[in-house]
């Protein structure tokens, strides 16, 4: 019997069983679509935290924070030593070797008011980062400017001007209303304690820039779309401050050795052990991944599993099958098929379904995998002006990659094929006067 | 025999399709040793229609089985042209099958094919091309009268056409006989005089060879040789076959109730 005829004839049986069929079919798309749909999100995920991340900053680039870190916050391991970063600290690390740039940061949460809808005033929330804005500029050249999509104005010199991010003005131009006016004062307000009652010092500062749009946000201490930015000798006098939350050390280089030694030198630096974390984009990318790879194999190891009972569910419809077709396999045998025709019909049936879901379960997957995409990013960019996510231009796009789909038509095929392969051997073996005499 | 012993039996102008030597089947019925054969000896010539006729439980259906290489005899030999099939494997009987017409009594078409479709699947499993199926799978529903009828499905069909369509789907096989179990069986008395009347048409005129086993002797009747089948043995006369069948009843054992002649013999029972 040819290849093409065997497919023929498997693509009547499992026509004539529509039902049946379609039954066996819709295991295997439910795993397929399991497996796609979460691989390609999780892939779209990492893709996006590595974007935004990544976004104006290099391997070269070092975030000296007190304390274990951003990494010993996530694994809960938050005693220990800790430094406090000052101000003068900024001269300290300058002298070590391939040191090229050292950026002192405070960040501080201010509030202040707007009235983008022309009649309700209310109060918003920001992020201020208070830094030197020559050094801020030397490390962060591409993002740190106003020459991007939507950048206004210039980088101010003088000691009493603001900085804001792209979306804390553009994404309410609509009827002429903005969240944050440029080229006016903006009042903002800084909040103390003091002996149970919250005292609010105000500032006014004019805003003389808008930075291009980044599209992303950093860990980094990078700019960001919705920050607002301070020098830091100003900031020093209003929060009445000499510590800073963050030293973004650059170094001069970004071979791997170099990177290390300097690394050690600031940990050195700030005695003892322990008591700074010191991290580069690359390195939170590279946690990030790790993390997040570990997520998808476990959601991927969930829909497998879908995926195997889906198998079991053939093996069953399979033994009923050719329990049924038992006087079929006897007539055919009969009339002459071999051992080997009457396998591949069965396995060409499993094979067929096996494919059907799988290419059904690759669209849906790739549909969910967009629709749930969608919504996250929808979920994420509803928490106003600072939503982590919600950062402009940079959108959520799932991962579905040719390797995904080969993989997951392959996974499909096999599993419907491993698992018809004992009925089927059972059914080819089956001797044709005992399948003749079959009622 | 080897293959070269084969051709040359043939070369030699053999006119035999079809012969048994000693054929003995023994199989268990549960644990109950049966043996169905007791040494079958027959020769089937080219052209020839012969009936074995015999009453159920006479070793009708295992001999049918054997000489339709859908089994193997436990002893003896079984030649189909010059071939020794009575060792042959799994795949060789397979392929032997390819060229032995069956028509069952039951029909056995396949439900879900169209007639046509089902007269075209021996071509299909020999790997024909499809036109070229297509093409004599409609020249062997015509033979069999059922021209009008290629595209209806076996429950859209009488029996009667049932078996036409069955006995197309035989002669699709290039048969180098055929082998009919019970052919009118299933079918009523008006009609089985039609397929009757194909098989001896098809026999005459299209030299087909057949091989007819029934219980039926007015089936029997439209062949010009008749074998009888009785407990086990195949006889040339009906005068013969009466004998043995006296002897057994003599001998009080039951009708077709092998059992105890098997445990009388004591032989080795093989399952199959």
């Amino acid at each position: 019997m040819n290849i093409v005829d065997v497919f023929r004839y498997s693509a009547r049986s499992i026509k004539v069983q529509k039902g049946r069929a379609a039954l066996t079919i819709l295991g295997v798309v439910i795993g397929i679509t399991a497996i796609v749909a979460l691989n390609g999100l999780t892939g779209g995920f990492s893709n996006l935290i590595s974007g935004q991340l990544g976004s104006g900053t290099g391997a070269e680039t070092l975030s000296v924070s007190p304390g274990g870190g951003l990494i010993a916050g996530f694994t809960g391991r938050s005693s220990g030593p800790s430094a406090n970063l000052y101000v003068n600290n900024i001269t300290g690390l300058q002298a070590i070797p391939n040191v090229k740039y050292v950026l002192g940061e405070l960040d501080a949460k201010v509030s202040f008011y707007s009235d983008i809808n022309g009649s309700n005033v209310s109060a918003y929330t920001a992020s201020v980062t208070a830094v030197d804005f020559a050094t801020y500029a030397d490390v962060f050249p591409t993002t740190f400017s106003t020459a991007g999509t939507g950048g206004l104005g210039t980088i101010p010199t003088d000691n009493n001007s603001i900085v804001i991010g792209y979306d804390l003005y553009h994404p309410y131009t609509q009827n002429n209303s903005v969240l944050v006016p440029f080229g006016q004062n903006l009042t903002m307000y800084y909040e103390t304690v003091n002996s149970s009652q919250v005292i609010k010092h105000p500032i006014s500062l004019n805003v003389t820039a808008v930075l291009g749009q980044i599209g992303g946000f950093s860990l980094s201490g990078g700019p960001s779309d919705n920050g607002i930015y301070m020098p830091l000798s100003l900031a020093q006098q209003y929060f009445n401050t000499v510590l800073l939350s963050t030293i973004i050390v650059q170094v001069d280089s970004p071979n791997q050795a170099i990177i290390t030694n300097v690394t050690n030198a600031i940990k050195a630096y700030f005695a003892p052990a322990g008591a700074v974390s010191v991290l580069s984009a690359t390195s939170l990318i590279g946690t990030i991944s790790t993390i997040l790879g570990t997520v998808s194999d476990l959601l991927t190891a969930i829909a497998a599993i879908s995926l195997i009972v889906a198998g079991v569910g053939i093996m069953n419809i399979m033994t009923v099958s050719i329990i049924e077709r038992t006087r079929e396999i006897g007539i055919l045998k009969a009339i002459g098929a071999t051992d080997r025709s009457v396998l591949g019909i069965f396995l060409v049936e499993a094979l067929m379904i096996g494919l059907i879901g799988s290419l059904i379960g690759l669209g849906l997957g790739y549909l969910g995998a967009f629709g749930l995409g969608a919504l996250l990013f929808r979920f994420a960019s509803s928490g106003a002006t600072t939503g982590v996510f919600g950062g402009g231009g940079s959108t959520f796009i799932p991962v579905i990659s040719p390797e995904l789909i080969a993989l997951a038509i392959l996974f499909g095929v096999l599993v419907a094929v491993v698992f018809a392969l004992y009925p089927a051997l059972k059914a080819s073996r089956k001797p044709p006067v005992e399948a003749l005499r079959f009622e | 025999m080897s293959r070269g012993e084969t051709y040359e039996r043939l070369a030699s102008g053999s006119n035999v399709v079809l012969e048994t030597r000693d054929v003995k089947k023994k199989y268990m019925q549960g644990k109950v040793p049966v043996i169905a054969l007791r040494g079958v000896n027959l020769k089937v010539e080219r052209g020839e229609l012969i009936s074995i006729l015999g009453p159920s439980g006479s070793g009708k259906s295992t001999l049918l089985n054997l000489i339709g290489a859908l089994d193997r005899p436990t002893s003896g030999a079984i030649f189909i042209d010059g071939e020794d099939i009575s060792r042959a494997g799994k795949n060789r009987l397979a392929a032997i099958r390819q060229h032995i017409g069956f028509v069952f009594q039951y029909f056995n078409l396949i439900g879900r094919l169209t007639a046509l479709q089902n007269v075209e699947l021996p071509m299909t499993i020999k790997g024909l091309g499809s036109r070229e199926r297509r093409e004599k799978a409609l020249d062997y529903m015509r033979i069999v009268g059922l021209s009008d009828r290629v595209n209806h499905r076996p429950n859209e069909l009488s029996g009667g056409q049932q078996q036409r369509v069955a006995i197309a789907r035989a002669l699709a096989q290039e048969p180098r006989f055929m082998l009919m179990d019970e052919p009118t069986g299933n079918i009523d008395t008006r009609t089985r005089d039609g397929i009757l009347a194909l098989i001896k048409q098809l026999n005459e005129e299209k030299k087909v060879t057949t091989v007819l086993i029934t219980h039926d002797h007015a089936v029997a009747q439209i062949t010009r040789r008749t074998a009888y089948i009785v407990d086990g043995l195949l006889y040339n006369t009906k005068e013969e076959a009466d004998a043995a069948e006296q002897v057994d009843l003599e001998k009080n054992v039951e009708y077709g109730d092998l059992v105890r002649r098997g445990e009388r013999e004591g032989e080795e029972v093989s399952t199959q």
